[in-house]
């Protein structure tokens, strides 16, 4: 089966007036169905980048980004807006903190809404996901009032409410105290063991990747990836690439 | 040898043998902090040498012999004792630490080698560690004092695995950018001792 998400000897180098720093120095990274994989790394360690490059909102300088056997670096910027929307749930720990008014409800209501549901039909699907959260005490509050474990619920749940294939988080544990990142982890867990999501999640310290079946290691631009690595496998396929012309349609991808 | 402690302690709770006894310890112990069978062994015959543990009986199945072990009244107080002692903490005096205090140029590739190596050991422990840990929710409630001590020994192994992970992404920093250039800029020293620093926020 090939992989969900496949990131084939990726590099990015960012480059600040006459300093250039490798943030990803030949990445490869699988995320299959069901898999829960951690990338643990230090600070300024190109967590958040290899995530960008992973969900196709950033292109690597080099290598490959196949999500669903679809090439993400072929496509147009447009194509890989409508891949993520309709088969990735992104969360950003820090963004969803970030104070924004509204009823929880229809905050996650709204990605369905413009996708085509009528508001009744949206509206049921954002309770349903609130409550798989464990938000559903909330759906009614404004997510003003609402604390930070409470918002981050809320993300996920909005991420979550479009049934995406490939979960990914950045940094959503770190702001949170143990229990709550705890119960967060459990969550993202039941995601990829019973819906068979792929979810990928970014820990700067290791209790955040607690329930990983794969945890991954960031550090000075390489991917330190105990499974590849040590057992120094060759044997499983890269994901098939399907070169996209400029205006195919992936979305269905 | 605390090992040795730690094997007298099992037998003061219930007398066991060899294998079962090993068993035993890496439950009490959680993952990570592991104990090679050979150690219960020689354990065993210490405290038999030292008249702390007995054989309660012998066991013959087939071509196995399982040898029971109990404790004397000796043992039991040893246990007591041991236990009621006060404790310290480990020094820092491994190998790892004292080679890189005592590096010089010639030994540069194969140290750095070393340590990526090493490092690759610490994620894969820590690999292994977060898929093998328990969740909170799936705890009992209340958490019982052997599942709860289990819990602590485990969060503790993974600090300790992470204190290590950093010191050697740290020192690899240093030892690749001297490999390739002999001197390190003083501002890629600071920015490692901050990327790899104790987590303060993201």
């Amino acid at each position: 089966m090939a992989p969900l998400l496949a990131l084939r000897n990726v590099s990015k180098t960012f480059t600040r007036g006459l300093r250039s720093t490798v943030v990803l120095d030949d990445v490869s990274l699988d995320v299959r169905r069901g898999d829960f994989v951690g990338v643990l790394a230090g600070r300024r360690q190109g967590k958040s980048t290899l995530l960008e490059i992973a969900v196709g909102m950033l292109l690597p300088d080099s290598g490959d980004v196949v999500i669903d056997g679809v090439a993400v670096n072929m496509m147009t910027k447009r194509d890989r807006d409508r891949l993520r929307r309709s088969g990735i749930g992104f969360v950003r720990g820090r963004a969803a903190a970030a104070v924004q008014t509204g009823r929880v409800l229809d905050h996650v209501a709204l990605p369905l809404l413009s996708d085509g549901a009528t508001l009744r039909q949206a509206r049921r699907a954002a309770a349903e996901t609130l409550a798989r959260v464990g938000a559903a005490d909330y759906a009614y509050a404004d997510l003003r009032h609402l604390s930070e474990s409470e918002q981050l619920r809320v993300a996920l749940a909005q991420a979550y409410a479009r049934s995406p294939r490939l979960l990914v988080v950045d940094e959503l544990t770190d702001t949170l105290d143990l229990e709550e990142r705890n119960t967060i982890l459990g969550l993202l867990q039941r995601f990829a063991q019973d819906d068979e999501v792929g979810v990928l999640i970014t820990a700067s310290d290791p209790n955040g990747t607690a329930g990983c079946n794969r945890v991954v290691y960031l550090s000075a631009g390489r991917l330190r990836d105990p499974e590849r690595d040590l057992a120094q496998r060759l044997d499983s396929p890269p994901g098939d690439v399907v070169p996209l012309r400029r205006d195919d349609d992936a979305g269905t991808a | 040898m605390p090992i040795k402690h730690a094997v007298l302690g099992l037998l003061v709770e219930r007398r066991g043998y060899g294998f079962e006894l090993a068993t035993r310890l890496r439950e009490r112990l959680g993952t990570g902090l592991s104990v090679p069978n050979g150690t219960v062994y020689t354990s065993l015959r210490t405290l038999e040498s030292d008249g702390l543990a007995q054989v309660a009986k012998r066991v013959v199945r087939g071509r196995q012999e399982r040898i029971y072990f109990e404790p004397t009244d000796a043992g039991v107080r040893a246990f007591e004792q041991w236990m009621d002692e006060p404790m310290s903490r480990e020094p820092l005096r491994g190998d790892l630490f004292l080679k890189f205090a005592l590096l010089d140029e010639r030994h540069l590739p194969a140290l750095r080698e070393a340590f990526e190596r090493l490092e690759l050991e610490c994620v894969a422990e820590l690999a292994e560690l977060s898929r093998q840990r328990r969740l909170a929710e799936q705890l009992a409630d209340p958490v019982p004092l052997t599942t709860a001590a289990t819990w602590a020994l485990e969060a503790s192994v993974v600090d300790h695995l992470h204190a290590d992970l950093r010191f050697v992404s740290r020192t690899l920093v240093v030892l690749r950018r001297a490999e390739s250039q002999g001197a390190i800029p003083r501002a890629a020293l600071i920015e490692s001792s901050v990327a790899f620093s104790a987590n303060l926020s993201g």
